[in-house]
C-alpha cells in the first residue's frame, strides 16, 4: 500500500520549501494582520520548520528523520538556506534545529481553560526573511525541485514519498507551472509519488480555506491553479486531516488559501502520538 | 516453584542504544517487574519511562489498584532532572508537555507449591501474554492484533492523578503453573506475536527458544532484526521481559 513507508533516521523521508520571493509579495497580505504577503510567506516557512523541528526534539538532541531543503524563487532561484545552513539544498532536521538565524521572542494568545485568553511568550525560530523582488520564475523552480526530490528518491529508493511544500500568490511569469508541477509529481519512491502541496499567499481578504475537495470556493484565478496543482493527501494524511476538523472531505488535496497548512506535517506517522486522543 | 526472569531488548533499528526510550525492571525478590515505552513524539521519555519501572519494583504496595499514587512523586523527579539540563528551544514545548508512555506493571505472589497468583496492572499496549507450552492463556491489555495502533493510552509526566485515573488504566489478575511463561513485551513484538498467534502459527516456540540461547543480547538482536526485515516486525524499540514460572 503507498504512502506507509517508515519514517525514521533509517529511513527518512524529505521536505523541500519552494518560496515564492518576487516583488509582488510585498503587496498586503489579505488576512487583516497588516502584514506583507512575503512576511506570510515567511511566517508560513519558519512554521513549518519549527513544526517539522519540534515533531523529531527528543528534548536534548534531534533525532534526523527528515531532510529539508527551500528553493527562493524570485531575482533569481536561490538553492538552499540562508546564514549558517547555506551551500547545500538538503539539510537533515537537526542541522535545520541547531540553525536558525535567530529566535525572536513572540506573544501568543492562548486560552487560558475559564473561556478567555491570556498572553504567552513563545520563542519564534527564523529561519527565512521576508524578501520580496523581481519575477515569479515558479516553473524554473519547480524543474529545480524535481531534480532535488528525483536525486533524493535515488538515494533513499523505499521512501516516503517526498513532499513539497509550494508557498506564493501563484502568479508565476515564466509560463505556465502546471505541466512542471505534473512532472514533480510523477517523480516516485518505491511507497508512492511525491506530494505537491500548496499555500497561497493571497491579497484577498476571504476566509481561509484548508483542504479544499475541490475548487467551489476558490474565487482567484491563481488559486484555482494553485488547487490543480496540489496532491490529493493520501489516506493516513486525509484521516488524520479529519480527526482534526471533521468538515475535510474526500479528496480533500494539500492546498491552502491565506491558512496554516503546518497541521499537515503532524499526518506523517513518526510512532507513538501524543495528541488529544492519548492524553 | 522457582521463578526467573530474563530480559532482552533492541533499539529501533537506525538509533543508537542511547536513544532506546523502553524500560524495564525486574525485582525477583519482591515478585514485581515493569515494562514501560516512552512516546516516539515526546521529549525525554526515555527518562520517564525509566522512572516508571525502577519505581514499580521497588514499591511494596500489594493492591495495584493504589498504583497510580505514586506518580506525583515520580513527576517532580521528572521535572527535576529535566530542568537540570539546558533546555534548547526546540526540546521546550515538550518539556513543558511534559514526557508520555505506556506502562505494565506484575506483581507475583509466588506459593511454594502450586500454583501462583500474578497481577498486572497497564495502561496502552505494553503487553502481557501468559502462555502454557504452545497455548496462550491469556493476552492484556491489547486481546488481539487489530487493536493496535500509534494513539495507545498514555500516562504522562505532566498530567494530573485524576487524569492517570482516568487513563483507562486497566488491572488483571490470574494464576500460573509451574512451567507456565508471561511474556512481558513492548508494542512491536506484542503485535507480531500476536499476529502469528492468529495465523496459528507458534511464536510461543519461537520465544522459548531466546531462554534457552546465549546470555548476550546478539543472540535476541539477530533473531529481532530477521523479523524487522522479512516478517513484518515493525522497526520500533523492542523489550521482552520474559518471566518462567
Amino acid at each position: 500500500m503507498a504512502y506507509t513507508a517508515e519514517i525514521s533516521r533509517s529511513n527518512p523521508t524529505c521536505f523541500l520549501f519552494l518560496v515564492d520571493q518576487s516583488g509582488s509579495m510585498a503587496e498586503r497580505f489579505g488576512d487583516q494582520s497588516g502584514r506583507t504577503k512575503a512576511q506570510g510567506v515567511a511566517d508560513a516557512i519558519n512554521r513549518l520548520l519549527q513544526t517539522l523541528v519540534h515533531r523529531c526534539s527528543k528534548g536534548d538532541y534531534i533525532l534526523d528523520r527528515y531532510c529539508i531543503g527551500a528553493i527562493g524563487y524570485g531575482d533569481e532561484i536561490g538553492l538552499g538556506f540562508p546564514g549558517s545552513l547555506a551551500g547545500e539544498v538538503l539539510r537533515t532536521v537537526s542541522a535545520i534545529g541547531n540553525g536558525p538565524l535567530r529566535i525572536e521572542d513572540r506573544v501568543k494568545r492562548v486560552e487560558d481553560g475559564a473561556g478567555g485568553l491570556v498572553e504567552q511568550r513563545v520563542k519564534f525560530p527564523v529561519w527565512f526573511e521576508p524578501i520580496a523582488q523581481g519575477k515569479t520564475p515558479m516553473c524554473a523552480a519547480l524543474q529545480v525541485a524535481q531534480e532535488v526530490v528525483s536525486e533524493f528518491v535515488s538515494q533513499h529508493p523505499r521512501c516516503f514519498p517526498p513532499i513539497v511544500i509550494n508557498v506564493s500568490d501563484g502568479a508565476a511569469t515564466d509560463g505556465d507551472p502546471g505541466p512542471m508541477a505534473a512532472a514533480l509529481r510523477n517523480v516516485a519512491s518505491q511507497d508512492g509519488n511525491a506530494l505537491l502541496f500548496n499555500v497561497h499567499i493571497s491579497s484577498r481578504g476571504e476566509t481561509p480555506i484548508l483542504f479544499p475537495p475541490d475548487e467551489g470556493r476558490l474565487h482567484d484565478e491563481y488559486a484555482r491553479l494553485l488547487f490543480r496543482m496540489s496532491s490529493p493527501l493520501p489516506a493516513e494524511m486525509l484521516r488524520q486531516a479529519q480527526v482534526r476538523e471533521a468538515s475535510v472531505q474526500e479528496g480533500a488535496r494539500g492546498f491552502a488559501f491565506n491558512a496554516d497548512l503546518s497541521s499537515v506535517v503532524t499526518f506523517l506517522d513518526i510512532g507513538t502520538r501524543v495528541d488529544s486522543t492519548s492524553r | 516453584m522457582a521463578i526467573g526472569s530474563r530480559t532482552f531488548w533492541l533499539a529501533r533499528k537506525g538509533n543508537t542504544p542511547a536513544e532506546y526510550e523502553d524500560a524495564s525492571a525486574a525485582n525477583e525478590a519482591a515478585g514485581r517487574y515493569a515494562l514501560a515505552d516512552g512516546a516516539t513524539e515526546s521529549c525525554f521519555a526515555g527518562l520517564w519511562a525509566r522512572l516508571l519501572v525502577e519505581d514499580f519494583v521497588k514499591d511494596c504496595d500489594a493492591d495495584l489498584q493504589s498504583w497510580p499514587d505514586s506518580i506525583s512523586f515520580l513527576q517532580v523527579l521528572w521535572d527535576a532532572e529535566v530542568q537540570s539540563r539546558p533546555i534548547p528551544w526546540h526540546a521546550q514545548r515538550g518539556v513543558d508537555q511534559g514526557a508520555f508512555g505506556t506502562f505494565l506493571g506484575i506483581t507475583l505472589a509466588a506459593c511454594p507449591e502450586g500454583p501462583c497468583q500474578w497481577q498486572a496492572v497497564a495502561v496502552g499496549d505494553t503487553c502481557l501474554l501468559h502462555t502454557r507450552g504452545d497455548a496462550l492463556l491469556r493476552a492484556f491489555p491489547v486481546e488481539c492484533s487489530k487493536e493496535f495502533g500509534n494513539a495507545p493510552k498514555l500516562v504522562g509526566s505532566r498530567m494530573s492523578l485524576d487524569e492517570i485515573r482516568k487513563r483507562e488504566s486497566l488491572w488483571t489478575d490470574g494464576r500460573g503453573q509451574p512451567g507456565d511463561r508471561l511474556w512481558m513485551m513492548t508494542d512491536a513484538l506484542a503485535h507480531w506475536s500476536l499476529v502469528e498467534h492468529e495465523a496459528g502459527r507458534n511464536p510461543w516456540g519461537e520465544l522459548e527458544s531466546l531462554l534457552s540461547g546465549p546470555e548476550t543480547g546478539e543472540h535476541f538482536a539477530s533473531w529481532v532484526e530477521g523479523l524487522r526485515d522479512v516478517r513484518g516486525l515493525r522497526n520500533d524499540d523492542v523489550t521482552l521481559l520474559a518471566i518462567h514460572l
